[in-house]
């Protein structure tokens, strides 16, 4: 008998016992560490996938701040482009503000230095020249410069005078009571009253004449007549010569010699504190 | 030369005895349990694992996608069943190259055993799974003249099982020993690679074949109409090995 019932029975029991352990000790085991691994690995692939999408989000983010980052960084270097222009622009502008400051300050201050320049050479030459022809007057001709020029400004207001439609007439007209006569020099005696002698006769009437010494004339009369001024001076001469001397241009003719042959020398009338 | 194991009688009280058999069989699930105790030591749920434990997976899901194929729609229900159904028999068979081992499968009462069991289970897991009436309706089916028929092939296809079994394990082993009296050298060894192989075979055939029946059984539960399509219904004896 190839079948032995006991052993069949015995063998069905085996095979229930074994069913038990394996299931116990591998299937379970395996199934539970295979289902674990692939939790695990469906884990990992959406962490994955998860981060990849947060990767893409942030490239993208990042390309679009680069863009951003770009456009405003050309915004930016043309801004500064144009505001660096303009600075530019105004720094150029207050430079020359400056420069055209300096250079009239300069200019001005060229022209005060001309002005002294030339108010000091009048000066040096009047008294050099003064100096010169009193003693010139004094060696040569035995007399006072000073006496000379009270004659010759007689002989020169009675001249004035006499135009009928001279400015001075006019001053001259109506006899004023008092007479301020200003000198560089102190007159003396003798010449007051060859002056007090001469104005009478200009005026045809006694005139009250007050002599006063004004060094800063230097040579010459000035009466002052009722606010009016009757100028014998060599102020006016000189002044004429001081202005050929600065504002003569290059090449031309020296002022002696033009002085010499167009002016002369004349009475004037001016308005008093003029 | 024993033609079963049975024959080997190591212990005997009255009708209870313990014999190659059984004694063969207590080895092999010996074997089993420690090498399953072995690899399941340290299970690592990561990416990394020994070599062992990546086969004893490979083979576990290996058998979950077979029972899958042949239609069992929850495979890790019948993975008890049927995988110790595999792994035993394909154990028992690759132990032969061991000298002086005689595989348990080889005894037609181990085979028988076996039979029985799928003869047992097939009803058991038809029932669980849909109902026992719903599972006796079966038989009636596609008409009641059926009934007669359709119990008859549940005996003869669990017969054929465990004579198949038996059959080819047995014969296996007696070729061997009768080319091995003709011929000495070299050729039993071929014999016994090409034992190795039918007997994986056998295995798989054994366990693909009980997974069909329990799919049979079950799918009416699951609304397939398995019943409906006799050409799908695996009852005939698959009398290819």
């Amino acid at each position: 008998m190839l079948i032995d019932w006991f052993t069949v029975i015995a063998q069905a029991i085996n095979f229930l016992v074994l069913m038990w352990l394996l299931k116990r000790f591998l299937y379970k085991p395996v199934l539970n560490a295979i289902d674990a691994r692939e939790a695990h690995i469906v884990e990992t692939v959406q962490d994955a996938e998860e981060q990849k999408r947060t990767a893409e989000a942030e490239r993208e983010a990042f390309a679009k701040k680069n863009e951003d980052f770009d456009r405003q960084r050309a915004e930016f270097i043309a801004q500064a482009r144009e505001e660096a222009k303009a600075a530019g622009e105004r720094l150029l502008e207050k430079e020359r503000a400056t420069v055209d400051a300096i250079r009239e300050k300069w200019r001005s201050a060229l022209a005060d230095e001309q002005e002294r320049f030339g108010d000091e050479t009048l000066r040096r030459i009047q008294n050099e020249v003064f100096a010169i022809v009193r003693q010139v007057f004094r060696d040569l001709v035995d007399t006072s410069l000073e006496t000379r020029m009270i004659e010759v400004f007689g002989h020169r207001l009675r001249l004035a005078t006499e135009a009928p439609d001279g400015k001075l007439a006019g001053v001259l007209r109506t006899a004023p009571k008092a007479v301020r006569v200003k000198s560089a020099f102190a007159l003396t005696p003798t010449q007051q009253a060859s002056l007090r002698q001469t104005l009478s006769e200009a005026f045809t009437a006694d005139v009250d004449a007050h002599f006063q010494t004004e060094p800063d004339l230097i040579g010459g009369i000035e009466l002052i007549i009722d606010g009016q001024r009757v100028v014998w001076t060599v102020e006016d001469y000189l002044a004429k010569l001081k202005s050929d001397i600065f504002e003569l241009p290059s090449g031309s003719s020296s002022p002696w010699k033009k002085g010499k042959t167009g002016k002369e020398t004349s009475i004037h009338v001016k308005q008093e504190g003029v | 030369m024993h033609l079963s194991p049975d024959a080997i009688v190591l212990w005997q009280y009255g009708p209870f005895k313990i014999n190659g058999t059984i004694a063969y069989t207590w080895a092999l699930m010996l074997l089993l349990v420690v090498g399953s105790l072995w690899v399941t030591r340290r299970l690592s749920t990561g990416a990394k694992r020994s070599r062992w434990k990546s086969l004893v997976e490979i083979v576990i899901t290996g058998i979950d996608g077979q029972m899958r194929g042949v239609g069992l729609r929850e495979p890790r229900k019948y993975l008890d069943f049927l995988g110790t159904l595999f792994l035993f028999v394909a154990v028992a068979s690759l132990c032969t190259v061991i000298p002086g081992y005689h595989s348990p499968t080889g005894s037609l009462s181990t085979t028988a055993a076996l039979a029985i069991s799928v003869f047992v289970a097939v009803p058991f897991y038809g029932i669980r799974q849909q109902g026992l009436g719903s599972y006796l309706k079966s038989y009636t089916e596609p008409t009641p003249l059926m009934l007669p028929f359709n119990i008859l092939g549940e005996i003869s296809r669990t017969l054929a099982l465990a004579i198949r079994m038996f059959g080819n394990m047995m014969s296996e082993g007696m070729i061997a020993a009768i080319l091995l009296t003709l011929t000495p050298l070299l050729f039993p060894v071929v014999m016994t690679v090409l034992g190795l192989f039918t007997g994986m075979v056998q295995a798989y055939i054994f366990s693909i074949l009980a997974a069909v029946y329990i799919a049979a059984a079950t799918r009416v539960g699951d609304g397939e109409g398995a019943r409906e399509k006799p050409e799908s219904r695996p009852d005939a004896p698959t009398g290819a090995a």
